[in-house]
């Protein structure tokens, strides 16, 4: 019993460390970037942002460089890094299997359908994220109405017709790209490449508002994961209705990843490799894979994002640098220690 | 403790549960026998609350099955599959606090009493020492007893096991029988289907069968298992020899 603490409390100890590992990339996010601020001017601006202290020499640029450009970012990845994490936590879980996404029921190739739509044919009066919302949302509703069978929820008819709405998505994709001009061309494929440069204020409302509730809920019904993750028998017997909880955490986890990838596009790995890393640590209970998973992608997407913006003079697309960094890591994972994740 | 009434189940046309009406009033090792197909299976599922019997009821404990909630059948029943594989590597311990389940109320619900619980199932069935090992680990008679220790915390009157020793070599298939024996021995009503008649002769205090969905035999298990039983059941003819005060069921060959 004593025993039963002490490994606790470790676990606690890992989510009170990469919550200060957060903060420290937070900060060190802000002030990296080309225009040259002093860490001192980039506090100040906070500090009067958040307490209205106010300091004379603070520059209007210098306000707008911190507060209106890297503030949305820094925010924006640790939103976006959260959402895709905890997606990828309840997802694997209601699945049963560890190397499950979050785009597994098809989120990307709707969204992405969505975006191309509002760029080909703006007349539509649709903006791109809204536009892009909505199709990942319609996506992952087609595919779970067509695994839905009297009720119940096959788990692996529900991957089969993810599979199948993504590649209908995805030809639909490639419809609007064929229909596209040059330039339209070109948005969509950094659409899809993914970013955060597009976020702003009135986007982090919103994504705040949504992934906060639904990162919070699925905390919440963390330890009924664990049950669902055992089979639906199993957790039948242990008092859990499995199509219920099931369906929550498929809306919970699709209401994020598609608010997320709406305004950032596809950004892989981060959801795939989180949850992870986090089993790695604390092993599968998942009311510590959940919060452990959420900070290390927020942690992730920070670091990721603050490189994509300063490695050159431009702007490198997330997407290939989660990748390209998420790649070897999930390689590692799978050759050295599968032994702790999985059988 | 258990009433079961005129039970039918229908996979598609095929009728698997007959008519099958039964009354176990004493918390005692019960053993359920029939051959493959006969429906103990579904008879077993239509009790744990998965499936839903087309017509008929069943009632545990005086609960009746028609307005029941999955959450209080788990407070009546706790239910042994013949074989676990998790595809996460979750301890032996969280594997056991599972079954505190049922009881959690709250936001993250587990209280100290439910470790207690966990820990306490883990001394009575010897396998605390590890506790901290994961379950996809294990061997099969170690992952067995782990399960068998998520049904004692789950605390239940009635535990129901689906062939516990089908995948245990042969001295872990008579340790699983003592430890339901000593199990039911403290009042609790516990249920085991088994395929080999010789473990339930041994160990339990009464028997039913299936067979073809229908009750073949319901009673004191030394009074029922005799040589023409085991011929209508299974088929083909048995012997039952004395072996040092032990009656042995051998195959005619």
């Amino acid at each position: 019993m004593i025993f039963n603490k002490i490994k606790a409390d470790k676990r606690n100890l890992y989510i009170i460390l990469l919550f200060l590992l957060l903060i420290i990339t937070i900060f060190f996010a802000i002030i990296s970037g080309n225009s040259g601020l002093s860490p001192y001017t980039v506090l100040k601006v906070i500090i009067y942002k958040t307490t209205g202290i106010s300091f004379s020499d603070i520059s209007p640029r210098d306000m707008a460089i911190v507060w209106n450009m890297r503030m949305p970012r820094v925010l924006m990845a640790i939103l976006a890094g959260t959402a895709l994490a905890t997606a990828g936590a309840l997802y694997q879980g209601c699945f049963r299997n560890p190397l499950v996404e979050p785009f597994i029921l098809g989120a990307s190739s709707g969204a992405s359908f969505g975006a191309a739509l509002a760029i080909v044919f703006p007349a539509l009066f649709l903006p791109i994220h809204i536009s892009a919302f909505i199709f990942a949302l319609l996506a992952v509703i087609a595919a779970y109405m067509l695994s839905r069978h009297k009720g119940e929820i096959n788990s692996v008819g529900l991957v089969l017709s993810g599979v199948i709405i993504g590649s209908v998505f995805s030809a639909l994709v490639s419809i609007m790209k064929y229909l596209s001009e040059d330039t339209q061309l070109r948005e969509i494929t950094f659409w899809m490449m993914g970013g955060l440069y597009h976020a702003s204020w009135s986007d982090i409302y919103v994504n705040a508002v949504i992934i906060v509730i639904c990162f919070i809920l699925s905390w919440i019904l963390s330890w009924k994961l664990n049950l669902i993750s055992i089979g639906d028998e199993e957790a039948k017997s242990l008092g859990i209705n499995p199509d219920k909880y099931k369906t929550i955490f498929i809306i919970t986890a699709t209401l994020m990843t598609a608010v997320c990838v709406s305004t950032v596009g596809i950004i892989a790995w981060v959801g795939l490799m989180m949850p992870h890393a986090a089993r790695l640590l604390t092993g599968p209970d998942n009311r510590y894979v959940i919060p452990l998973a959420s900070l290390g992608g927020a942690v992730y997407l920070l670091i990721c994002d603050t490189i994509a913006r300063t490695l050159t003079m431009g702007e490198i697309p997330i997407g290939i640098i989660t990748s390209i960094i998420g790649a070897p890591f999930l390689i590692w994972i799978l050759r050295a220690k599968s032994g702790r994740l999985f059988l | 403790m258990l009433v079961v009434k005129n039970l039918n189940f229908y996979y598609g046309k095929h009728h698997t549960l007959k008519n099958i009406s039964l009354n176990i009033d004493s918390a005692s090792l019960w053993a359920l026998m029939g051959p493959n197909g006969g429906g103990k299976t579904t008879f077993f599922k239509c009790i744990m609350g998965f499936l839903k019997a087309d017509s008929g009821s069943i009632t545990v404990c005086d609960k009746d099955y028609k307005n029941i909630t999955t959450k209080e059948i788990a407070k009546l029943i706790s239910y042994v599959p013949q074989e676990h594989k998790p595809p996460f590597p979750f301890t032996v311990r969280e594997i056991v606090l599972m079954g505190r389940s049922p009881y959690m109320n709250g936001v993250f619900g587990l209280k100290k009493e439910d470790y207690n619980a966990a820990d306490e199932a883990m001394e009575k069935i010897g396998i605390l020492d590890i506790a901290e090992k994961p379950v996809t680990s294990l061997s099969g008679g170690q992952r067995q007893l782990t399960l068998i220790a998520r049904a004692i915390a789950q605390d239940t009157p009635v535990m129901i096991l689906d062939e516990p020793t089908s995948a245990l070599d042969f001295n872990n298939q008579i340790n699983i029988w003592k430890i339901l024996k000593e199990i039911s021995s403290k009042g609790k009503l516990v249920i085991a289907c088994s395929h080999d008649p010789n473990h339930i002769l041994w160990f339990t205090d009464n028997t039913f069968a299936i067979k073809n969905g229908e009750i073949a035999a319901f009673g004191t298990t030394c009074n029922i298992i005799t040589e023409d039983l085991l011929k209508e059941i299974y088929g083909s003819k048995y012997h039952i020899a004395n072996v040092e005060n032990k009656n042995i069921i051998c195959p005619v060959i």
